[in-house]
């Protein structure tokens, strides 16, 4: 009953060109932060968050792109402190793969609950839309 | 036997008990059904062994709707018809295809899935198709990972693929072998001649293009000429009933639909090899497979959708821009020419972020995977809803032989933008959820406007023009493929299907002609 996987079809109407409008915009179901703790309560102080955001991201600034152009469909969504806590993000300390662990459940909830959103024909989870959101108010 | 009305004299009068026009698949399989019986078949076709381009005109159509690819892709006129180019991509239609969906305006067909379920099964072998397999147990043979969809969203579909089976070829030696069947190449029908009453087919009448005619009496008649030209063979069949044979209630080319196509790349989250190892063809000796998506009966009743399947192809990565560096690298460092030094280097330029980030994940951010080497293809093929507006009529153009050509009038309905648009958005929550891929909507199917629909790609299936219905005020052709109120004329084909699915038409049509030819057996000879 053992069966051998064919050679993949052909690429019907492909883009290869696409790829590279699209592929930063993706977020990263790992995202490389190593063993380093960030203090979640200094997020105020700015610097540690727009970095930890942005090595969230394969693409930053496209990232901030599609916070901005979120921010601009939903203009009441720009309330940093309410994205903050929409996020679950709070004043204790926690690890960066505690971080990544809380924003992959966030995710898997908005996307099996339907919370998504479409930016640019991007099919996002809500948590998603949210951190790009957030990484565009800097 | 195979002739050729070429070699006949003009005028001559041939009697048959069961005349086919048309030798495509619905035509050879239902002929191939009285290959060992006491009947005489006569199947007429217009196009010889090979194609040959005045017969191929004579498909040529007017089109004042939506664009659709030429009719070349679709439909081939000679002996094998539109087999001798098919890709044997075969799905049976969904039992709730053929159930009335309150949502789904005109939708319902007179018999159920399960009435046909004995005719898929032999149209499995008909199809070289081996055994049946539809479903999970395609998962299971193969060891692919169970795709974990949620069934209130979507659920995998299982398309058989087809050698493909060249009908023409594959049964021209028993037919040439045949005592009671004759195949008849190069003969044109020009005319369904009924009585006054336009209740019993007396004769068709044939044409070469040279222009030599002749008569065929039978007593029962089959058009199995394709979902275009059944319908136009019926409009013109109008010596007697002016608007057509069978079109008294103006239904004859009406409800013309296609599978509604429309695609976008996603992007793998992690490596596509995640979604390669279940969205993906798979052959062995039991068969051939291609491993897709749906939408689950209970999202299209939910959401109120038509139905809709979504296919996955990856692009390999010698097409990526990083794949381009690498053979630039490689040349330079053993001084050799690269074999397209201009698209490498193009590329590489083009789409030098890719580089940078595939260099970044790989190199930069320990423990990430990604890989730009492969890209995804998701293609959406959704059913229409069946439209009355979308119709064939007879256009003002002639053929070569005089005929008035094909008028193709394809239209779109805000359901059809929907469900391409959800099936889209439901793959993106779904691969979103299980972290997969991302998926793009195109922008042109995100809101309702009315340019959206000249985006689409037709499939080149042709359906529904001859829709069944019990009712004769809903439908041309009864359950029993018969024209309502023409004793002795039936039609086989998609054009008598009540609704497309989402499925490729041909293993339901060789199914509705294996149903027919026992039917037609069932009556008295």
């Amino acid at each position: 009953m053992s069966g051998r996987r064919a050679v993949p079809g052909p690429a019907e109407a492909a883009r290869r060109r696409f790829l590279k409008a699209v592929g930063a915009l993706v977020l990263l179901g790992s995202s490389g932060f190593g063993d380093s703790f960030l203090a979640l309560g200094a997020m105020g102080q700015g610097k540690t968050l727009r970095r930890s955001l942005a090595e969230m991201f394969r693409s930053p600034r496209k990232a901030r792109v599609l916070g901005e152009r979120y921010l601009a469909m939903r203009p009441e969504a720009a309330d940093r402190s309410e994205l903050l806590s929409r996020l679950g993000f709070c004043d204790t300390p926690v690890s960066a793969a505690s971080l990544r662990a809380q924003l992959a459940s966030l995710r898997e909830r908005d996307f099996a609950q339907n919370r998504i959103v479409a930016i640019d024909g991007w099919v996002l989870a809500q948590s998603e839309a949210d951190l790009c959101a957030l990484l565009s108010l800097g | 036997m195979i002739d050729d009305l070429r070699d006949f004299p003009d005028g001559a009068v041939i009697t048959t008990d069961l005349c086919i026009v048309g030798a495509g698949a619905a035509g050879i399989t239902l002929a191939m059904q009285f290959a060992a019986s006491n009947r005489d078949v006569l199947v007429l076709e217009s196009g010889g062994r090979a194609p040959e381009a005045d017969t191929q005109a004579l498909y040529d159509v007017e089109n004042v709707g939506l664009p659709i690819d030429p009719m070349i892709r679709s439909r081939l006129r000679m002996l094998g018809g539109t087999t001798n180019h098919w890709d044997g991509r075969c799905s049976p239609l969904d039992e709730m295809d053929f159930q009335r969906r309150d949502w789904v305006p005109h939708s319902g067909w007179p018999i159920t899935r399960s009435q046909l379920d004995p005719y898929y099964a032999k149209a499995q072998d008909v199809c070289d198709l081996g055994p049946p397999v539809y479903d999970d147990r395609v998962l299971e043979h193969f060891g692919i990972p169970n795709p974990r969809l949620d069934p209130n969203k979507l659920r995998a579909h299982y398309w058989m693929l087809s050698p493909p089976t060249r009908f023409g070829q594959k049964y021209a030696k028993t037919m040439e072998q045949s005592k009671n069947i004759k195949v008849l190449l190069h003969a044109n029908v020009i005319h369904l001649q009924t009585n006054a009453a336009a209740s019993h087919l007396e004769h068709v009448d044939v044409s070469t293009l040279e222009g030599k005619r002749a008569k065929i009496r039978a007593k029962r008649v089959v058009i199995c000429c394709g979902g275009i030209e059944n319908a136009r063979l019926l409009l013109l069949s109008n010596h007697v009933e002016p608007a057509g044979l069978g079109n008294r209630r103006d239904l004859v080319g009406r409800f013309f639909q296609e599978h509604v196509r429309s695609w976008q790349h996603a992007v793998p989250t992690r490596t596509a090899f995640s979604l390669m190892k279940t969205y993906n063809f798979y052959v062995d000796d039991a068969g051939s497979y291609h491993v897709g998506l749906c939408l689950s009966d209970a999202a299209q009743a939910r959401d109120r959708l038509l139905n809709a399947s979504a296919m996955t192809f990856f692009e390999g990565g010698g097409y990526s821009a990083s794949a381009a560096a690498m053979r630039l690298l490689r040349a330079v460092t053993q001084g050799q020419i690269p074999e397209h030094p201009g698209d490498d280097v193009w590329s590489v330029i083009s789409e030098f972020e890719e580089i940078v980030m595939n260099f970044r994940a790989r190199f930069l951010l320990r423990g990430t995977k990604w890989n730009s080497e492969l890209s995804t293809t998701l293609l959406v093929d959704s059913e229409q809803a069946p439209n009355p507006a979308s119709r064939i009529r007879l256009s003002d153009q002639r053929d070569s032989l005089g005929l008035r050509r094909s008028q193709i009038d394809w239209r779109l309905g805000e359901l059809d933008r929907r469900t391409s648009f959800e099936m889209f958005q439901m793959i993106g929550a779904e691969w979103g959820r299980l972290n997969q891929a991302r998926v793009r909507i195109p922008h042109w199917l995100s809101e309702p406007r009315d340019d959206w629909s000249h985006n689409v790609r037709d499939v080149g299936h042709h359906i529904g023009t001859t829709r069944m219905a019990d009712d004769p005020q809903q439908g041309v052709v009864d359950r029993n493929c018969r024209i309502h109120g023409v004793d002795n004329l039936y039609v086989a084909g998609a054009s008598v299907f009540a609704t497309s699915g989402h499925a490729n038409p041909t293993l339901t049509i060789v199914a509705l002609a294996l149903r027919l030819a026992e039917h037609i057996a069932s009556l008295p000879a």
